[in-house]
């Protein structure tokens, strides 16, 4: 246990602390700039088991921030679950970790939630999120909530029975491409770092046993500001009210919300379709992807280019979109989150 | 705090990035009154948080006095000089 001596001394968390620590199983749902804090910590820290789950191959733009990775992750195109997994036994190798390359559906989540005692939220959209906030109340395991633009993030951690759930919170999910992304207003390491420590820690008490340290509220910090506010959300929970942790209606879940997606075979493209309706700007859009490429727009539709990419995403007013250049569903899943945002 | 006499109102960092919203303070003795006035002055930030029927958008909470408006629509709720109102965003990115 030398290992962790100086975490043993921590009086929160002491033998008994740790020896949970080390029994603990824990998944983490994507491992970009998040989750590739959230994972290095869990694994210094000597959880036992640690389950990555992510879509993504390591790019050269995820560098600044995506700290499990380097430049030969991206030479060699390495999946990033693959790549931290790597990294991951490199630097613990009492930790078992275990990869899947996979897109978390409402098909897979089951079984990658199996038997964990916590999950992580390193995802970068909202339709993940709503997905994991369903399979967690469901099966009565805590998890950990985070989001991250610019200098800017928010933190809240989940127990089920305890606090409110992210529904309570956010009733619907926000439509496409009505806020921000990291590759559209960009985001910076430290506010990365902060956020995803701050889920660490919630992480710490709830794996050495001390759920009952974690209080409901949501924790928005602005790095660049300086501020920091723990906003209440005990109010939140009504009784029934919500649907998920109310009502145990889980629609993210059974599949009945959530995003359709089709190849269009021999088209080399993929349809995305976003689960919630409504009108998306395309000129608010348009301008917002200005900076990251080449844009055409008219009234029905906006054509984008990323910079440095063989993508073509051809965005339409209700929000569906159509990309070209792959046949992956999770590949194309991952662009439509990154620039149009959902 | 801005101001000991008049409510305030504090926008997260993230709507900061569409539209030049600074922390303000405002008269009014609800919270729609405060909401309003701050539309009043800045009538591009009224899109950004309310839909086309006037109701609060899905994806942003408004917290008075540090508890969130479960209400999209009715906020009737009396505010002191004291209050702080804080708009916030939901953020997608990680
Ligand atoms: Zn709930």
């Amino acid at each position: 246990m030398s290992r962790y001596r100086k975490q043993i001394l921590f009086d929160g968390l002491g033998e008994a602390g740790q020896s949970r620590l080390r029994e603990s199983r824990v998944l983490c749902v994507g491992c970009g700039a998040l989750g590739s804090v959230i994972a290095e910590s869990l694994v210094r820290a000597g959880v036992g088991m640690l389950r990555i789950a992510d879509r993504d191959f390591v790019d050269l733009s995820n560098l600044q921030r995506q700290v499990l990775y380097d430049e030969e992750d991206v030479a060699q195109r390495l999946p990033k679950a693959i790549a931290a997994a790597n990294k991951l036994r490199r630097i613990n190798s009492d930790v078992v970790i275990e990869p899947h390359v996979a897109d978390v559906t409402c098909q897979s989540v089951g079984e990658l939630c199996d038997g964990v005692n916590l999950i992580m939220d390193g995802t970068d959209n909202f339709e993940t999120r709503f997905l994991i906030n369903d399979a967690a109340i469901e099966a009565g395991i805590p998890w950990i909530h985070a989001g991250c633009v610019g200098a800017h993030g928010q933190v809240m951690a989940i127990v089920p029975g305890q606090t409110p759930c992210l529904r309570c919170l956010m009733p619907e999910m926000p439509g496409p491409g009505t806020s921000e992304t990291c590759d559209t207003a960009g985001v910076i390491g430290p506010a990365v770092q902060i956020v995803a420590s701050l889920q660490v820690v919630a992480a710490l008490k709830i794996l050495s046993g001390q759920t009952e340290l974690i209080r409901p509220e949501l924790t928005v910090i602005d790095v660049w500001d300086g501020t920091l506010r723990q906003l209440k959300l005990s109010g939140l929970q009504e009784a029934g009210g919500c649907q998920c942790c109310g009502r145990r209606e889980f629609p993210f879940l059974h599949g009945d919300e959530g995003s359709r997606s089709v190849v269009l075979c021999g088209r080399n493209s993929v349809q995305v379709a976003p689960s919630t309706s409504g009108k998306l700007s395309l000129f608010d859009l348009a301008n917002r992807l200005d900076p990251s490429g080449e844009v055409q727009a008219n009234p029905f539709l906006v054509r984008f280019r990323p910079d440095e990419s063989e993508h073509e995403l051809t965005i339409f007013a209700d929000g569906r979109a159509i990309i070209t250049g792959t046949e992956d569903l999770a590949e194309a899943k991952s662009l439509y989150a990154r620039y149009i945002g959902a | 705090m801005i101001g000991a006499t008049l409510p305030t109102v504090h926008f997260t960092s993230h709507l900061k990035l569409h539209v030049d919203c600074p922390s303000v303070d405002v008269s009014g003795e609800s919270l729609s009154e405060v909401l309003n006035s701050v539309f009043e002055d800045n009538p591009r930030l009224r899109g950004y948080i309310l839909d086309d029927q006037g109701r609060i958008r899905q994806h942003v909470i408004v917290f008075l006095d540090n508890e969130p408006i479960r209400e999209r629509t009715n906020w009737d709720r009396p505010v002191t000089p004291n209050s702080e109102v804080y708009v916030l965003q939901a953020l997608s990115g990680g």
